[in-house]
């Protein structure tokens, strides 16, 4: 399989570190980035498949993050991810390509991943 | 006996304590007794100012006749002693043909039987109250001493029909006194409109000795009845009479009295009329007992309580709109205040889940990936399993405490109820789980929609049906009844649903609606509560009635679809998807 670089965005270190093992379990390259800073600036350097992307965080937040990733690549497919069950509902209003409510079964974010990827 | 005896034994008569008529009848025995007199009788002038023979000693001919015609003042022989106030004494040789009341042709035939004839005024100085008749049928001419007695026995008289209309026009008054204390005492209660009208007509029948009493309040403004209360009975026939004589009174404002109507019955209705308005009418129906024409009848004093009536009233109508205003506004500051209770709560809730939550999913997580890598043994794999079942667990709270704490926005259209429930109870029929549950729907027919978001409504019902089902431990009876129901003038669609699982308990009822309140083993005590809140989201409301030992009645109520409110809130919703960028 060809490489497929996914970013995770999360200030929790072990919640990056569940995602990258669980995705690296999956056969994908999985770089970390614990901010909004550190994602956007990720993004501008290295070449991403996707980013998996919190919403709450501090300094700037997953949905600035979101429009400022998309301002750089518009193409560049982003899944947020958050404890809140209710963005869901608002997600239509986003320019994200889906939402996960994290969980500690990762299927559904695995299987979303998939779907976006066409993999 | 003598003249001196007779006058004083009059005088002790005339302030004896006997009643008043015996006391005049008692009088007018002795005079006759004295001047040998065959008729004796006396004329009471009326309010028409008509003299009326009253009194008299015997039933003889010329009594019938004097009865049966009522002269003028100044009217004759009779009416022009109570006009002049002076006594005219005559003898068979000078009295006026037929006492000078010229269509009483009869009087001729029995004139000629008597030969003095003696009229005295029965007068004070202020007022004249009648004539006193003495005809005798012996002598020629009265003598002096008789002349004295008329005298005196006339002032006594006098004296004694004084008396006699002060004591009428004092029970008068304090019958009105009495009927407007009892009003006054109905209007200062704090029953509502409906009843103070029934107090009232019960008091102005009871007062008047009416068959039938009506007070009815109009629209302002308009024609339309606001409210009527009725006391006693009367054919279909002379209410509608009624109501045809009380628009007639409403329209010009002014009282129709002793309209006469079938069944021998009068009519009297009088205008209830508060600054230049008129405000409602109250009628009566009383049976003619021939006193129709007689000022004594009663029916003046409707006059009176309508005036007292009007003001009274007036503020009665306005604390009534005043109660209901403040009954609205009480309700609002409610489901205000339990919003906002749900509201800061939720926020708060909503924060700690969401810390909860992160190392929530790291410990199951990492757990999962434990079992993953691991080859673990029987026990210690159960261990594990029990580990990522309870984070499991953990994790669905959170979702539904998360949920519970958004204020989703409500998608609302115009909805069928009466479907929603059909569904429902489809769905749930067609659950083998359900099997052992009996369901009962009875809706009323047309109606009307409401307006609301079908989709949060649904999951109200499911809710409760599902707490139903729970409480009677999967077998019983769920009744579903549908019914259309107006509370504070606004309208609503009631849905009842009700259980045979035993009720709730007394002690834990004030809580049910409260988050995380739960009697189950497995709850998050947030069903009820999001029911609620959904349910306050569309100023509906939810009522439990409890019936321990049976089962337990989950009602809401949901504001009915009408043309303003589904116009003005579809204006503002939804939010599209571009307004948010």
């Amino acid at each position: 399989m060809k490489d497929v670089n996914i970013l995770v965005v999360d200030d929790e270190e072990n919640i990056r570190i569940l995602f990258k093992e669980e995705l690296e379990d999956e056969g994908y390259k999985v770089d970390l980035a614990e901010n909004g800073f550190e994602a956007i600036e990720k993004v501008k350097m290295n070449k991403y498949d996707l980013v998996i992307l919190d919403i709450k965080m501090p300094g700037i937040d997953g949905i600035t993050t979101l429009t400022e990733i998309k301002t750089i690549k518009k193409d560049l497919p982003v899944i947020l991810c958050s404890a809140y069950t209710e963005y869901k509902q608002d997600l239509t209003s986003w320019i994200s390509e889906d939402y996960v409510v994290k969980s500690a079964d990762t299927t559904e974010l695995k299987q979303k991943i998939k779907q976006i990827l066409g993999t | 006996m003598e003249l001196v005896e007779l006058i004083s034994k009059i005088v002790d008569i005339s302030h004896s304590n006997i009643d008043l008529d015996a006391r005049i009848n008692g009088i007018l025995k002795l005079i006759q007794k004295y001047v040998e007199a065959s008729d004796i009788s006396i004329y009471i002038l009326d309010k028409d100012k008509r003299l009326t023979l009253k009194y008299a000693v015997q039933n003889s001919l010329v009594t019938n006749l004097l009865s049966s015609y009522r002269p003028l003042l100044g009217e004759g022989v009779p009416g022009l002693v109570a006009q002049k106030r002076e006594p005219h004494f005559y003898s068979i040789h000078n009295i006026p043909k037929r006492f000078g009341l010229l269509l009483q042709t009869e009087l001729d035939n029995v004139l000629s039987n008597y030969r003095r004839f003696a009229f005295l005024p029965l007068c004070d100085e202020s007022k004249c109250y009648g004539v006193l008749l003495v005809f005798s049928s012996v002598g020629s001419l009265f003598t002096d001493n008789e002349k004295k007695l008329f005298d005196i026995a006339a002032r006594e008289l006098t004296g004694l029909r004084k008396l006699g209309e002060l004591y009428i026009y004092s029970s008068k008054r304090i019958t009105e006194l009495m009927t407007l204390s009892e009003i006054g005492k109905v209007l200062i209660s704090s029953q509502d409109m409906d009843s103070i009208l029934k107090g009232i007509g019960l008091i102005v029948a009871k007062t008047l000795g009416a068959d039938f009493a009506r007070v009815v309040l109009k629209e302002k403004n308009g024609d339309k009845h606001l409210l009527s209360a009725e006391y006693g009975g009367v054919s279909n026939e002379v209410k509608s009479e009624i109501k045809r004589i009380e628009k007639l009174v409403v329209e010009q404002g002014k009282r129709f009295s002793n309209i006469p109507v079938l069944e021998n019955s009068l009519v009297y209705s009088s205008p209830i009329v508060s600054k230049g308005q008129v405000l409602g009418v109250i009628s009566v129906v009383k049976r003619n007992d021939g006193t129709a024409n007689s000022d004594d009848n009663g029916f003046y004093l409707l006059d009176t309580i309508s005036n007292y009536l009007s003001s009274g009233l007036e503020n009665i109508i306005l604390r009534s709109q005043l109660k209901d205003i403040i009954d609205e506004l009480n309700s609002a500051q409610e489901r205000i205040i339990q919003q906002e209770k749900l509201r800061s709560l939720g926020e708060m809730t909503a924060n700690i889940a969401h810390e909860i939550k992160n190392p929530l999913v790291i410990i199951g997580g990492f757990a999962k990936r434990l079992a993953k890598k691991l080859e673990l043994k029987p026990p210690e794999r159960r261990y594990l399993n029990i580990i990522l079942r309870e984070v499991g667990r953990l994790e669905s709270i959170l979702t539904e405490i998360l949920t519970y704490a958004k204020d989703i926005p409500l998608n609302r259209t115009s909805v069928d109820i009466d479907e929603i429930l059909t569904d429902l109870i489809h769905f749930f029929k067609s659950d083998p789980l359900w099997e052992n549950v009996e369901f009962a729907k009875e809706s009323e027919a047309r109606l009307p929609r409401v307006f609301c978001d079908p989709q949060q409504i649904k999951q109200v019902f499911i809710n409760i049906l599902v707490n139903a089902y729970e409480a009677m431990a999967g077998e019983g009876k769920i009744k579903v009844r549908i019914f259309p129901k107006e509370i504070l003038k606004k309208h609503y669609v009631g849905v009842a649903i009700s259980d045979t699982g035993g009720g709730i308990d007394p002690l834990i009822i004030d809580n049910i609606f409260n988050p995380f309140f739960t009697t189950k083993e497995r709850g998050t005590g947030l069903g009820l509560s999001i029911s609620n809140k959904i349910v306050l989201s569309h100023r509906g409301k939810i009522e439990v009635e409890n019936q321990r030992g049976v089962g337990a009645t989950f009602i809401v109520y949901l504001p009915v679809c009408d043309d303003s409110t589904c116009v003005h809130q579809n204006d503002k919703m939804p939010r599209t998807q571009g307004e948010d960028t």
